[in-house]
């Protein structure tokens, strides 16, 4: 067994069975500690009575002992006997001398569980079974005393409370299980809404908010979670005015030096009887346009990922359309490699900037063909199916070295042995922003051999 | 006769570039800095062409162009602008221009992209027939012969033989043959363009000894207008 175990069903991980667990857990200790205080109180206090009028009466036949001997005594235990007390409880007696013989009373012998010096005592008439307490007297000089009540009554008291605690606390426990689950499940679906909202952002909805509000703990939470969400907002505007203000203040420059660049040439070129092209010049306006790709890749980048979410300009685009758009133009330069290009697609609409996932997946292939090895296939395959697109590229190649994965989609990042190959680690940057503005998801998978890139987007509404 | 530009444009180093590369073509060019001053002279008279900026004093380029379209001028209107996402071509199509070049651009793409529009702004009909030295091109039935023999070729070698046509004796670039045969408004990284030229080059040539396709300064193709 594994230290995790299997996962718990749905059920047992919510919170809201838990927290109805502990209820009922807390209610039934603090109900029954105190069902059983209640029952130890009642019981206490109606032994007390009982005890109090069998200490009475052991003192009134003390005091017949005094005046009239143990004849008296014997005389008024045997008048008494079969009588029932004030209580309406039956109430028995035993006289024995002080060398243990009986003189009168309704037991045979002195019950053996009780010792004749005790005080009060509790025990059980063995001939009829019935449960006694009472008290012991030992008359200084005389005989000894008991003289006892018997329980029946009670303990068909105390049975008779157990039996009304019951209903009532079975009730009760009843009402707070429903009750926690009612108060559980309506914090928990406050709390609920916060993680929709955080799953709407995580899917690239930036404009989700958490609703409601109030002024207790959750309404509280939602305002900060709501507040911190706007502050994103307004960061990612000012990434996007920023990035805007670089493209248009950078390239302004770029543009000087490249034109100013070109006249140079133009104006070399004219010069009568010279006719030759001056090689640093056109090294200088090869390098100055790299420059300008490299920036305009990483504004392009930029600029996806803060338009993440905004479904503005969004419109239906079959995948499967695209990626044939795709294959067609990648058709030849594949063909020239010595690489196939296989691909498998169904109808895959979705919501989206067709020029944009035209380049996601542009870039995606042509990173195939780049790393395939000549004579492999390379594999384009759209399929639907569980509410979810799946479009997924597989190269053959020689796949990414360990670890690489979260890596290849930041900018600039390259593995170390693909020097010989033409990039500058910005296609898969900008194939990721492309797949969060759409709010797809992509991973990047071994497949021994090579690589499988996997996005998963969800449909268009038909 | 010569042809009238206007130029919008605020950063002075882009205009008097641009003022340039259309005085070579036989423009004559007028610069003004601010957005609203350059609808007004473009609503006021009949240019052949206007080249504006997008992010201008006075009054956005492409509010230019659409209130320009909304006073019923069609006078062909050529963006510039340093906002060169796919997305910002595309919203500049939509709003009225007729086409859209990012900041920085090469003289020959920019002379490429004029050079198109106007082709497109002139009333003629397109012709049927296109003949460009030995080579014919029968637009509606898709064929091309050269020197009268057929030349078997596949749709987009088609349209890129035919794009390179209609700009016989010009420099084309790559990004313009992207966007009029595969309609993509982004530069692949691997020369996807080359090796579909490279394959109509064999085609056209196959049996020839002078090549009619010929690569310029690395950026782009150019189809020869006489035989060399």
């Amino acid at each position: 067994m594994t230290a995790a175990g299997p996962p718990l069903p749905r059920l047992a991980r919510s919170s809201t069975l838990r927290l109805v667990g502990v209820v009922a857990g807390v209610f039934l200790v603090a109900t029954l500690g105190l069902a059983i205080l209640v029952r130890q109180t009642v019981s206490t206090a109606m032994e007390r009575r009982i005890l109090d009028t069998i200490r009475t009466d052991a003192a009134g036949l003390e005091e017949v002992w005094r005046e009239g001997g143990t004849p008296a005594l014997t005389r008024a235990v045997e008048r008494r006997r079969g009588e029932t007390g004030t209580d309406g409880h039956r109430r028995v007696h035993l006289v024995v001398s002080a060398e243990g013989e009986k003189l009168a009373g309704d037991f045979e012998a002195w019950p053996n569980d009780v010792a004749p010096a005790g005080e009060i005592v509790r025990f059980r008439d063995p001939s009829s079974g019935l449960a006694y307490s009472g008290v012991v007297r030992r008359i200084a000089g005389g005989p000894d005393l008991l003289v006892a009540h018997d329980r029946a009554e009670h303990e068909a008291v105390m049975r008779r409370l157990a039996g009304d605690l019951a209903a009532p606390i079975g009730l009760a426990l009843i009402v707070s299980l429903i009750v926690a689950a009612i108060v559980g499940r309506r914090l928990l679906a406050r709390v609920e809404r916060v993680n929709a909202t955080a799953r709407a952002v995580e899917a690239g909805d930036l404009a989700a908010r958490v609703p409601g509000g109030g002024d207790d703990e959750f309404g509280r939470l939602a305002i900060h979670v709501n507040a911190m969400l706007d502050r994103i907002a307004i960061l990612m505007r000012g990434v996007h005015h920023l990035s805007d203000q670089i493209a248009h203040e950078t390239r302004t420059p770029l543009a000087r030096l490249r034109s100013r660049l070109e006249r140079a040439r133009r104006e070399a070129e004219a010069v009568p009887g010279a006719g030759a092209t001056i090689p640093a010049l056109d090294d200088a306006i090869a390098e100055s346009a790299e420059l300008i790709a490299v920036f305009s890749a990483l504004l392009d980048i930029a600029r996806t990922e803060a338009a993440a979410g905004d479904a503005r300009g969004l419109a239906r685009v079959d995948l499967a359309e695209v990626v044939a758009d795709v294959a067609d133009l990648y058709e030849a330069v594949a063909e020239d490699r010595g690489v196939s290009l296989a691909v498998a697609t169904v109808p895959s609409v979705v919501l989206g900037e067709r020029l944009l996932l035209t380049r996601m997946i542009a870039n995606l292939v042509d990173n195939a063909v780049k790393f395939s090895p000549e004579g492999g296939v390379i594999d384009i395959v759209a399929t639907a199916g569980d509410g979810e697109i799946r479009l997924v590229v597989r190269v053959r190649g020689p796949g990414l070295p360990e670890g690489f994965e979260a890596a290849a989609f930041e900018r600039f990042t390259r593995a170390e042995d693909v020097g010989a190959v033409p990039g500058h680690g910005l296609g898969l940057p900008l194939v990721r922003a492309v797949a969060l503005r759409h709010g797809m998801k992509i991973d990047l998978e071994r497949a021994d051999p090579g690589l499988r890139v996997v996005i998963r987007a969800r449909p268009a509404a038909a | 006769m010569a042809m009238h530009a206007l130029i919008i444009e605020d950063d002075a180093v882009v205009a008097e570039h641009v003022a340039t590369l259309l005085g070579a073509r036989d423009f004559a060019t007028e610069t003004v800095t601010d957005g609203a001053e350059g609808l007004r002279r473009a609503a006021a008279r009949a240019y052949d062409l206007v080249v504006t900026d997008r992010m201008l004093p006075g009054l956005e380029g492409l509010d230019v162009v659409e209130r320009l379209r909304a006073l019923g001028v069609g006078t062909p209107v050529l963006v510039v602008s340093a906002l060169g996402l796919a997305g910002d071509r595309a919203h500049g199509l939509d709003r009225g221009a007729d086409n859209y070049l990012a900041k920085p651009f090469s003289d020959d793409e920019f002379l490429a992209r004029v050079h198109a529009l106007l082709r497109r702004a002139r009333p003629e009909p397109h012709p049927e027939v296109m003949l460009v030295g030995d080579i014919e091109i029968r637009v509606k039935a898709r064929t091309v012969h050269r020197a009268g023999r057929h030349v078997a070729l596949s749709p987009k070698e088609f349209e890129l033989l035919r794009c390179l046509a209609e700009h016989a004796g010009r420099f084309v670039p790559r990004s313009l043959l992207l966007e009029r045969v595969w309609k993509l408004r982004f530069d692949p990284q691997t020369n996807v363009v080359d090796v579909h030229v490279s394959r109509l080059r064999g085609k056209i040539d196959e049996g020839f000894e002078t090549t009619v396709i010929r690569s310029a300064r690395g950026e782009g193709y150019m189809l020869a207008a006489e035989d060399a």
